[in-house]
């Protein structure tokens, strides 16, 4: 068997609310180059029309099996996305609209109906994923049906039913027409990014986070824990933090004269995503609030900053130093300014100045009851009873494996997701948060326990990725994986067409890098 | 893993166990391992009609017992390797099957394990469950002693199966469960009892320990070996937490301690042997850590001997080791005995007990000449070797004449079930 130019790879990371793809492997493994929402809209004409045909080529949908339904236990998982989904049984695939179709549609203010197929770390919609994956394939990296000459390497959320994986496969062989096919779990891919075999990946997500320990290569399912805690919950809890700088919200109070409470709040979440995607924010390593430094007598610039009232203290400051020379003033404000973290954004042609409460975005996730306090607003529901802080999901997620297996897995914390492309200092920070769950002092003579957790980041030698933060993990993972099955001209880790064509669906379960 | 090569079936498995259950495809072992136990919370004491106990919440599987919740009860369905409660049987099922492994179980052939001191009641029961409530298209109830026998390739052979609370030994001859030969006991509950005793029971040189487990500790700071913990507990949770659960959770930081200092000697009961060993020291949640000497090797020694005094404190002690294995070889026949002898099978996960493999080696060859111990190194195999046996078993295509139909079922009732699996 002839191995697979490098040109000709295609990898497409599907997470649980963006897609990422990239055509072609290169010397130095590139970053995504596609990247869009895993979302889908349905016009709602479409929708709810009875335009004929349904989706026949393939076996009925696996997850509402009606017998079982009536004996579900009264809560079975936290697993399930409160992102929008609409199932219609009658759309095709070619009705969805995908990526920018959707985006301008969306724009021009079209009835549409939003769903997001991949939300629940499963596939809901068969036909609404057959779409999006279409959109990457032949739209956004251009391959052509007819003449498809690219192996494809999926990675998707763990865990996913065998019949599932049989049907993805079947899905791109036969619907797609890849000249190769292998699926990768999301998990797997982010450790290997990193380089190490035993770990525990904290995927922190848009609405929930993904913790799994792996041991050894093999991710174990029995463990892995999700906690409905996500970038969504951050941004929330910094708008309303914002509510109380006044810079910000007079600015936010000048944009629209109809004082509508949504968008001051649309207004504010904006720029919340806007601040923390510029990398402003940085997580304070310990402790639940930050450590304002010991500068001119200001204990708590937090405090100042969120009463508004950073002028006086500024001003108080210079008066301090006002027998400095004119030269100095200045570069003691510019030393204040630094103290004090301020920094001035650009946001919709304005300027805002924003102090160290930004640096709070995060706290929800050690702390998920400081959500408690939020107003209920539309687009943020306040989960139910208890969720996990994201250290107990980590804690008690790693305590579910083996006793021998821990002292391994915690030397591979890895703390990726699209936070953290912009965010640094998480996995610092859920490491010290972690200490209960591992020995107090590390000089003991005890070879079962664990001693010490070790934070893992990608690394440096994937130069494409230095500068993009840990975030990535999962494609370049995939990246990895894709290369090295690829090439084997033994082929056993991926289905080539004539396996498929051999054996049929099921090939993909003996023949995937983490399937078995 | 390996792979078992292939028929078309793609059955499911599932082994019941007290600790954790698993449940997987067949031909090909794809194990999907699901963290059991079920829990049910009280009614909150403010609501006025108390609703019948069938509707309490269910927390089950990874977000089940292990999280910490205010009231929440825990149960086990399983008592004694049996089911003794058959109401979160179908919910347990449902999330096993539904749930984790994502499957549609009318879709699916069922093979479930059963001890093989399981009464025809409960295997009817459990047929019914499966066939009524999850529409199975064919269903199969197993015994674990063959099955495994059979995960070990073996068709005749000596089983002896240690597990969370039960330890058995089945003759297993061609394929069939010898009834008379079969024994057990509830040994692994004294040795668990014996461990727990040890390090809650204060003694000259310390005091008895508190097993707190992570979930109620507020912080704690490091202290020296033997130093007394300093730790401050979660008051706001100390109020809502239940018996049943605290209870769980102290057996979860034993079994734990267990598992990693535990051990017990090769060569029968020697005090410079035990002393000779290098003290381990272990931490606990609160803190605390010391050293363990030869305390933890009479953890394992109970498996294999009981003092005159304990006998003579305790009637209904559990037979040990040696005696269950006497008493089992009394009731076969003797030129059966043989073959049994070079046969033996060590499987369940409480036969991972360090150093367990070696001791029960030198018991047998104390006593016979030609003993051959088949005891997996691999954790997996040894822990899931029902369900490793039951994959095996449900893949073979001899195995399909067996299966019991849905049609069957319907036609024939409960019957069908004793007369098919034997």
């Amino acid at each position: 068997m002839v191995g697979f130019r490098d040109s000709s790879i295609v990898v497409i990371e599907t997470g649980r609310t963006l897609i990422r793809a990239g055509a072609g492997l290169h010397e130095l493994l590139k970053p995504p180059a596609v990247t869009f929402p895993a979302r889908v809209g349905l016009r709602r004409s479409i929708g709810d029309g009875s335009n004929g045909a349904s989706y026949t080529n393939g076996k009925p949908a696996l997850r509402s099996g009606d017998s079982s339904d009536n004996i579900h236990p009264a809560e079975s998982t936290s697993r399930a996305s409160s992102l929008p989904h609409h199932s219609s049984p009658t759309a095709k695939v070619n009705d969805y609209l995908v990526g920018t179709q959707l985006d301008e549609a969306l724009e021009a203010g079209q009835d549409i109906l939003v769903s997001w197929p991949f939300a629940d770390g499963d596939i809901r919609d068969w036909i609404q994923a057959e779409a999006i994956w279409k959109y990457v394939l032949f739209n956004q990296l251009s391959l052509r049906r007819a003449q498809n000459e690219s192996p494809v390497l999926l990675s998707i959320a763990p865990g996913l039913s065998r019949d599932g994986s049989e049907r993805i496969c079947q899905i791109f062989f036969e619907r797609f027409n890849v000249a190769g096919f292998a699926i990768v779990e999301r998990p797997m891919a982010q450790l290997y990014a990193v380089s190490v075999l035993s770990g525990v990946v904290v995927d922190i997500g848009y609405e929930k986070t993904d913790v799994t320990p792996i041991y050894d290569g093999f991710a174990i399912h029995a463990a892995q824990t999700t906690t409905t805690l996500g970038i969504r919950d951050c941004q929330a809890y910094l708008a309303h933090l914002f509510r109380s700088n006044t810079s910000v919200m007079s600015i936010a109070s000048s944009l629209d004269a109809s004082n509508d409470p949504e968008a001051t709040q649309r207004f504010l979440l904006d720029l919340v995503k806007h601040i923390w995607e510029e990398g402003l924010v940085r997580v304070p390593s310990d402790g639940q609030t930050i450590e304002p430094p010991e500068d001119e007598g200001v204990t708590d610039i937090a405090a100042v900053l969120v009463a508004g009232k950073e002028k006086a203290v500024i001003e108080s400051g210079l008066k301090k130093k006002a027998t400095a020379k004119a030269s100095a003033a200045e570069q003691a404000r510019a030393k204040e300014i630094e103290a004090m973290d301020l920094v001035t954004v650009q946001f919709r042609d304005h300027s805002l100045t924003i102090g160290k409460e930004r640096h709070r975005f995060c706290e929800p996730l050690f702390d998920p009851t400081l959500l408690r306090t939020l107003p209920r607003s539309p687009g943020v529901e306040i989960s139910e009873e208890r969720v996990m802080p994201l250290q107990d999901a980590v804690g008690t997620s790693v305590l579910q494996t083996e006793v021998d297996q821990r002292q391994y897995i915690w030397q591979g914390l890895f703390v990726t997701g699209d936070l953290t492309n912009h965010v640094k200092g998480i996995g610092a920070a859920l490491q010290s948060r972690l200490s209960p769950y591992i020995l107090s002092n590390p000089d003991q003579q005890n070879d079962v326990q664990p001693r010490s957790i070790k934070v893992l980041s990608v690394p440096e030698y994937f130069a494409e990725y230095r500068e993009k933060g840990d975030g990535l993990a999962a494609f370049l993972g995939s990246s990895i994986v894709a290369k090295v099955a690829f090439n084997d001209s033994q082929g056993k880790n991926f289905v080539s067409k004539t396996d498929y064509n051999e054996k049929g669906p099921k090939a993909v379960i003996e023949m995937s890098p983490a399937l078995l | 893993m390996v792979n078992y090569g292939g028929d078309e079936v793609s059955a499911l498995v599932v082994d019941i166990a007290i600790v954790s259950s698993y449940y997987g495809y067949t031909a090909n072992a794809s194990d999907g391992d699901v963290q059991m136990g079920e829990a049910e919370p009280k009614d909150d004491a403010t609501s006025d009609t108390p609703k019948p106990k069938n509707d309490a919440k269910l927390y089950l599987g990874q977000h089940g017992p292990s999280i910490w919740r205010k009231g929440m009860e825990i149960g086990n369905p399983v008592r004694d390797g049996l089911i003794s409660d058959y109401n979160p049987v179908p919910a347990l099922m449902s999330h096993a099957l539904v749930d984790v492994m994502r499957t549609n179980p009318s879709e699916h052939p069922i093979l479930v394990t059963e001890p093989a001191w399981n009464t025809p009641a409960d295997r009817e029961r459990m047929a019914e469950i499966m066939f009524e409530e999850f529409q199975v298209p064919a269903f199969y109830i197993a015994n674990t002693g063959v099955l495994n026998a059979f995960a070990a390739g073996k068709g005749s052979a000596l089983v002896i199966d240690v597990g969370h609370s039960m330890a058995s030994i089945t003759p297993v001859v061609d394929g069939f469960v010898l009834r008379k030969g079969l024994v057990y006991s509830a040994l692994p509950k004294l040795v668990h009892a014996h461990a727990r005793h040890i390090l809650v029971g204060s003694t000259q040189t310390r005091r008895g320990i508190d097993l707190y487990p992570h979930q109620l500790i507020a912080n704690k700071s490091p202290v020296e070996p033997s130093a007394p913990p300093r730790f401050t507990l979660r008051e706001d949770r100390m109020a809502g937490t239940t018996e049943s659960w605290k209870t769980w959770y102290e057996n979860r930081e034993v079994d734990e301690w267990v598992q990693s200092v535990a051990g017990v000697l090769d060569q029968g009961w020697n005090e410079q042997a035990a002393a000779a060993r290098q003290p381990r020291q272990y931490e606990f949640p609160t803190g605390y850590n010391t050293y363990f000497g030869p305390e933890r090797y009479q953890v394992g020694e109970q498996f294999f001997y009981h003092s005159p005094q304990l006998i003579a404190s305790n009637p209904n002690l559990p037979k040990n080791v040696p005696a269950l294995l006497s008493e089992s070889l009394r009731a076969c026949d003797p030129d059966l005995r043989q073959v049994l002898m070079g046969n033996v099978v060590l499987t369940g996960g409480g036969s991972l007990f360090s150093g367990f493999a070696d001791r029960l080696e030198t018991e047998l060859s104390r006593n016979f000449p030609h003993v051959k111990i088949h005891a997996p190194g691999n954790p997996i195999e040894r822990r899931y070797g029902g369900w490793l046996g039951g994959s095996i078993l449900a893949s073979l295509g001899t195995f399909h004449q067996l299966w019991i139909s849905k049609e069957e079922w319907q036609e024939h009732g409960k019957a069908i079930v004793g007369q098919r699996c034997k």
